[in-house]
This record gives structure tokens, C-alpha cells and sequence, in this order.
């Protein structure tokens, strides 16, 4: 299968010529069957999770209602952190290995639905620290590191959108891309490596700290999180790709422009060959 | 209870605008090519 055919979402290589007479050309879209199954899958998740974590499971002991919060800041942060921003490493990396454009758009794709994501951790942090902790922001390790981390692929969107040459802005791209996960790194370990407000993980192979409706609700926050950036991952991508052929289109464009300039100019002075 | 219905509404209020935002676009950008290069019309 080629990137392209990855990229349109179908292997079928049907050209608009191949198609049965009375074709009618769908609604023009980023869309295909792939996205509307994922699509349904997070409506249905994303329903689930409302219901039972804002309905069904039981407020806990200390914290209360705020608990609700936990099966959305920790889905939210978990995609982020340790999947969007891992696709953009790796996409990164293969970019500066192959000069691939199909890595190069996925590692932007998941950067920017990556930010949103994190965005929306820290405000869902900041609304469960005021009850819990009493204020809505702490300058602490975990907070902290976060929010760096939120500037640092602020940055890394900026420079995707830098007016340059598009294989020179793409490296230096990646190169932020792969530095900046170092950032996630200490995001992770930071509740470990510093005194840090911030509880650890609640959530060990071995040792989990909830269970029953809780960790049900979690799980389905989980799904319906992961889904939803899955959706929303293969459209940002997609629309990467059509910018790439708009662009190449446009270049194409002014190109012939130029050279038919050029043509027409040299005609009209008498130095094309054989025209003197 | 306030703040938990807050932080539900931003997330999926904000998520449900980025994909309409991103849909729309796609939309957008697909009629600037020609038909047999459009994307992801199946």
C-alpha cells in the first residue's frame, strides 16, 4: 500500500474514471469509513463515560464529587502526553532518517491534537486543584513541567507554520519534536524526582488504587478519549495531506506562469533560437 | 460539583469545536483540487 493510499484511507486505486456511470460524487470531506466507525465509537464511548462518571459511580470518601474529575484530566493527559506526542517523535525521527512527507505530516498532526489535548489537562487540573487543593495553580514540578511542555509544542506548531523553504521548515520541525519529548520525560518522573504536590499514579499494574465503578468509569473515559484522538488524528492528518497537494498545485502553477513569462518575453526581443 | 460539570463542558465542548472546525476545512481545502485528486471522497 502506498502513503497515498494510506493517506485517502482506501487500497482500492479506483480512479473517478473507473467508477460505475451515474456515480455521483459524495459530500467532500476528510471522512471515509474508517473515521465514521472510530467516530462511532467515541460518540458511544464518550456517552458511557458521561453517564457513569457523572451519574453512576459513587463519589469517593475524601474527595468527593471531584473525583468525577479523574476519569477525564488522566484519559486527556495519557493521550497527550504519552501517545500524541510519542507519534511525533517517531514521526520526527523517521522524517530526519527518510525525508518521508507521510511522517513528517503525522508527527505535525498528532503535535497539534497533542496541544489541545494538553490544553485541556491543564485546565481540567486547574479545576480539580481549587477543590482539592484549594487554589487553582501551584508552581509545582508536575504543573510546572506540564505547561513547559505545552509552550514547547506551542512552539513546535509555530514553527510547522514558518514562511520557508517546506523540506528545511520540516527538519528543524522534527529536530523540536524529538527534543521536546525529552520535556514529557520529566512530566512523568516528576512526581517521583521532586517534592511535588501533585498525587503519583494511581493506576499500577500491581497495585491499583481504584476499582470497581471507579476504575469502569476510568476505562471508559479511557476509550472514549483515545478514540476521539484517533478521529481526530487521521482528519488533521488528512487535511495535512490536501494542504501538501494544494501547495504542490499552487507551485506547479506559478511555475508554468513564470516560464510562459519567460517564453513570451524571449519571443518578443528576437533572441529565441532562430528568431533573429 | 460545579467545577466537575465546568471541566466536562470545556473538554467536549472545545473537542466538538476542533472537529467541526476541522471538518469544514477539509471541506474547503477539497474543492481546491481537481476531482481525481481529491482525498478520502469513499
Amino acid at each position: 500500500m502506498t502513503a497515498d493510499q494510506i493517506a485517502d484511507g482506501s487500497s482500492s486505486g479506483l480512479s473517478v474514471e473507473d467508477r460505475a456511470p451515474g456515480y455521483k460524487a459524495p459530500i467532500l470531506s476528510t471522512g471515509s469509513e474508517a473515521t465514521r466507525v472510530i467516530g462511532v465509537i467515541a460518540l458511544l464511548s464518550t456517552a458511557a463515560m458521561l453517564a457513569f462518571g457523572l451519574l453512576i459511580s459513587p463519589p469517593d470518601l475524601f474527595q468527593g464529587d471531584s473525583v468525577r474529575l479523574f476519569y477525564l484530566h488522566v484519559p486527556v493527559a495519557i493521550v497527550a502526553l504519552y501517545l500524541a506526542f510519542t507519534i511525533t517523535l517517531i514521526g520526527s525521527v523517521i522524517h530526519l532518517v527518510n525525508g518521508s512527507t507521510f511522517w513528517d505530516l503525522l508527527a505535525g498532526a498528532a503535535a497539534e491534537v497533542g496541544v489541545v489535548f494538553l490544553g485541556l489537562t491543564l485546565v481540567t487540573g486547574m479545576l480539580w486543584g481549587r477543590p482539592t487543593w484549594g487554589s487553582y495553580w501551584e508552581w509545582d514540578p508536575r504543573l510546572t513541567s506540564t505547561a513547559v511542555s505545552f509552550v514547547l509544542y506551542l512552539g513546535y506548531l509555530a514553527v510547522r507554520k514558518l514562511d520557508m523553504d517546506p523540506a528545511a521548515r520540516s527538519r528543524r520541525a522534527a529536530v523540536l519534536g524529538i527534543v521536546g519529548f525529552a520535556n514529557t520525560i520529566i512530566v512523568k518522573y516528576s512526581v517521583s524526582w521532586w517534592r511535588s504536590l501533585h498525587q503519583g499514579s494511581t493506576l499500577k499494574p500491581l497495585d491499583s488504587q481504584i476499582e470497581g465503578l471507579m476504575m469502569f468509569s476510568f476505562a471508559l473515559g479511557l476509550v472514549s478519549m483515545l478514540s476521539i484522538f484517533a478521529w481526530l488524528v487521521m482528519h488533521r492528518f488528512r487535511l495535512a495531506w490536501l494542504q501538501h497537494r494544494v501547495d504542490a498545485h499552487r507551485l506547479e502553477a506559478a511555475l508554468l506562469e513564470r516560464r510562459s513569462e519567460g517564453e513570451a518575453g524571449i519571443a518578443k526581443s528576437g533572441l529565441a533560437p532562430g528568431g533573429a | 460539583m460545579n467545577y466537575v460539570l465546568a471541566g466536562y463542558t470545556i473538554v467536549f465542548v472545545t473537542l466538538a469545536l476542533y472537529s467541526l472546525q476541522m471538518v469544514k476545512r477539509g471541506r474547503d481545502l477539497s474543492r481546491q483540487l481537481p476531482e481525481q485528486e481529491r482525498r478520502f471522497l469513499d
